[in-house]
């Protein structure tokens, strides 16, 4: 039952769950009680942020544990970090062999990200057929064939949501050429 | 008895409505087309179904969700099968087996065998989940608050233990599921918690944004990470008639089905193990109890038909607790809640005796989504070839459309897209480093039940803890959750004392 991530992820992520447990428990304490109760809508995330704190203090204090082990039995195995990568790589179904397309990964959550923001104002059927154009151009789908799916899919689903489910999709600027 | 036939008409009249057949005829082609995609979940497929339920009636809404995902299940085997790329987390128990098969030219036997196991493990699911659940819901009308709180912190405890190899790291993910739980107005006082000044998070987090984030748009954000090929690269075979020899196959391994079937509904029922965990147990016990073990791997039947039985058992079987309790199987199922409480079908004993109809259409379904598997399965089969040409990029592409319809569509509003972003890279981030979703999503769907039986209880019992094992039924659920965690800490600490009384001998 004990993790096989690299020294540095398990610290970090004991230090950012003790720090985020305890913001929890310290947010909560300042919650009103129910009147003559002991408890009340504070208590149970007090209890969740300070087990989520004790549970971070737990995975950083078992990985230096860990660390601290290895070192005295061999201490030439003081760099767990790159086993640790390849223990994560192959839990994450990426070998060494694959390069993360970070162009699209940036251009998704950039572009997800956007359309939040942007599409009351500029509009369904203008924002999304870029953004997928974009996706498909990023990863490697530059074909008439991906501009089709975008433009079937688009009117397709906006049809079925719009019209069939009667879902107010924003019009944005087209609501102009009306 | 008189009761039941009533009901039961009742029940076969509201499943003889063309609009409802439509849905579960639409909602199993679109389960059967995301599971045998490589790499999408039946999971994504019911996240990605559920704004499209928003809009139908409660029985529609779950008749969609069962059907898709039994189908989804089962379409996850072809992938696997004819190109080595497991369709469902499930299938991939099997998929180097039913890959060799193919390898030998058995392609068809593999496929046909895993269909039919497949559809008679969900109909024993179905059967168990029709006769076990009106029993417990019986029994569960005795029961109060305590009784909840007990039965939701076991269903927790169990989602954190078999969700990952690390228990840390499961316990992490359920707390955090709990913490999400908590966000907007408490439900007993009406204060507002963590809404960092957004009124919109003052009704809370909802749920369908936050499954679309973790399921679909995690899941595209890792095809990115991975590169996961554009085109499938080995192209499938053709494959002859699947249903050639195969209920001989069936009857000489017919203890295998049985055995599939039993022990997938069982661990279905379990909180938080559902079919993929059914599916991996089946195939190691199908491999321990077989007479002939050496021939697992090298494309022998006996493994797939009893894991193929299995996961669909599972499906059925994570219904149970969800229906009598609200307490869900798996991450299925708990959607499955969430969408039955947010169509005003609060599940727990008391549907038992208020919607007696509406679940025994519900069970109608089960029986017909299974055997719908049949022809539909047959098709998916037949259509597998052309489907896995179909370039990965392109389909996620359509996927990312219909995640933003989604979020947007629930509450007709863009802040919903900014949640579904959120919570899909946060899924992202916690699955490269081992934190598993799962427990995240049962524990905000248990979270509220959790939290309103623990407050309830404490006024009940004026703050004195004890009070939680002063009736006789929360007794015994208390010290089954108190054993449970004695057993998992006792487990973990053992072997660390054992390592040290043998580094200082």
């Amino acid at each position: 039952m004990s993790s096989r991530y690299p020294l540095r992820v398990d610290v970090l992520l004991g230090v950012a769950l003790a720090a985020a447990g305890l913001y929890i428990a310290f947010e909560s304490a300042r919650f009103p009680k129910i009147p003559a109760q002991a408890y009340g809508p504070g208590f149970f995330p007090q209890l969740v942020g300070y087990l989520l704190s004790a549970s971070g203090v737990l995975t950083a204090a078992r990985a230096l544990a860990r660390h601290i082990r290895r070192g005295k039995a061999d201490p030439s195995v003081g760099d767990d970090r790159t086993r640790g990568h390849e223990a994560s790589a192959a839990r994450a179904g990426t070998s060494g062999r694959h390069t993360p397309n970070w162009a699209a990964i940036v251009w998704v959550l950039a572009g997800l990200a956007g359309i939040a923001w942007a599409m009351n104002t500029v509009g369904f059927l203008i924002l999304v057929p870029v953004f997928l154009l974009g996706y498909l151009y990023l990863v490697g789908e530059p074909s008439v064939r991906s501009l089709l799916v975008v433009a079937a899919s688009t009117t397709a689903a906006w049809y079925g949501f719009a019209v069939l489910l009667k879902v107010q999709i924003p019009p944005g600027l087209l609501e102009l050429l009306r | 008895m008189e009761h039941f036939a009533t009901n039961f008409a009742t029940a076969l009249g509201m499943l003889a409505d063309v609009q409802l057949l439509t849905v579960i005829l639409l909602a199993s082609v679109f389960g059967l087309f995301v599971g045998a995609i490589p790499g999408l979940t039946a999971t994504m497929a019911t996240a990605l179904l559920v704004p499209v339920t928003f809009f139908m009636s409660p029985l529609a809404a779950v008749s969609a969700i069962v059907a898709c995902t039994a189908m989804a299940i089962t379409a996850g085997d072809i992938p696997g099968c004819l190109i080595r790329m497991p369709g469902t987390p499930a299938s991939a128990a099997y998929t180097d087996e039913t890959y060799a098969m193919t390898r030998r030219g058995l392609a068809a036997q593999a496929l046909g065998s895993s269909l039919v196991s497949s559809i008679i493990g969900g109909l024993a699911g179905a059967a168990v989940l029709i006769v076990l659940a009106p029993v417990l819901a019986s029994f569960a009308l005795r029961f109060s608050s305590f009784e909840y709180f007990w039965l939701a912190l076991i269903g927790l405890s169990c989602a954190a233990l078999v969700s990952s190899s690390d228990l840390l790291r499961g316990m992490i993910a359920l707390l955090l599921g709990l913490f999400i739980a908590t966000v907007g107005m408490d439900g007993v006082t009406g204060t507002p918690r963590f809404t960092l000044g957004f009124t919109t998070l003052m009704g809370g987090l909802d749920f369908i944004p936050i499954m679309i984030g973790m399921f679909a748009v995690c899941e595209i954000l890792k095809g990115l990470e991975s590169r996961s090929g554009s085109t499938v690269s080995t192209v499938p075979q053709a494959v002859g008639s699947i249903f050639s020899g195969v209920v001989r196959l069936i009857a000489q391994y017919r203890r295998s089905v049985v055995r599939g079937s039993v022990l997938g509904t069982l661990i279905g029922v379990l909180p938080g193990a559902g079919g993929d965990l059914a599916a991996w147990v089946s195939y190691a016990m199908a491999k321990r109890f077989s007479a002939t073990p050496e021939a697992f791997g090298t494309g022998h039947p006996e493994g797939v038909i009893e894991a193929g039985a299995a996961n669909n058992a599972a499906l059925s079987g994570a219904w149970v607790p969800a229906l009598v309790f609200g307490i869900p199987g798996d991450a299925v199922t708990a959607i499955a809640v969430g969408v039955l409480i947010m169509k005003g079908l609060n599940p727990g004993p008391q549907l038992f005796e208020a919607q007696a109809p509406t679940l025994y259409a519900i069970y109608l379904v089960f029986i017909l989504a299974n055997l719908l598997l049949l022809p539909l399965g047959w098709l998916a089969i037949r259509l597998a070839t052309p489907l896995l040409r179909i370039p990965r990029h392109q389909l996620s592409a359509i996927i990312l459309l219909f995640c933003i319809l989604g979020a947007y569509a629930i509450n007709n509003s863009s802040f919903d897209i900014g949640v579904m972003l959120l919570f899909g890279v946060i899924a992202w981030l916690l699955e490269r480093i081992g934190i598993p979703i799962g427990p995240i999503i049962l524990g905000l769907v248990l979270g509220p039940m959790v939290e309103r039986n623990f407050l309830t209880s404490m006024v009940i019992a004026d703050g004195n803890f004890l009070g939680f094992f002063e009736r006789p039924i929360a007794a015994g659920l208390g010290i089954t959750a108190v054993a449970i965690w004695a057993v998992v800490l006792w487990r973990t600490v053992r072997p660390r004392q054992q390592a040290i009384a043998a580094s200082v001998g």
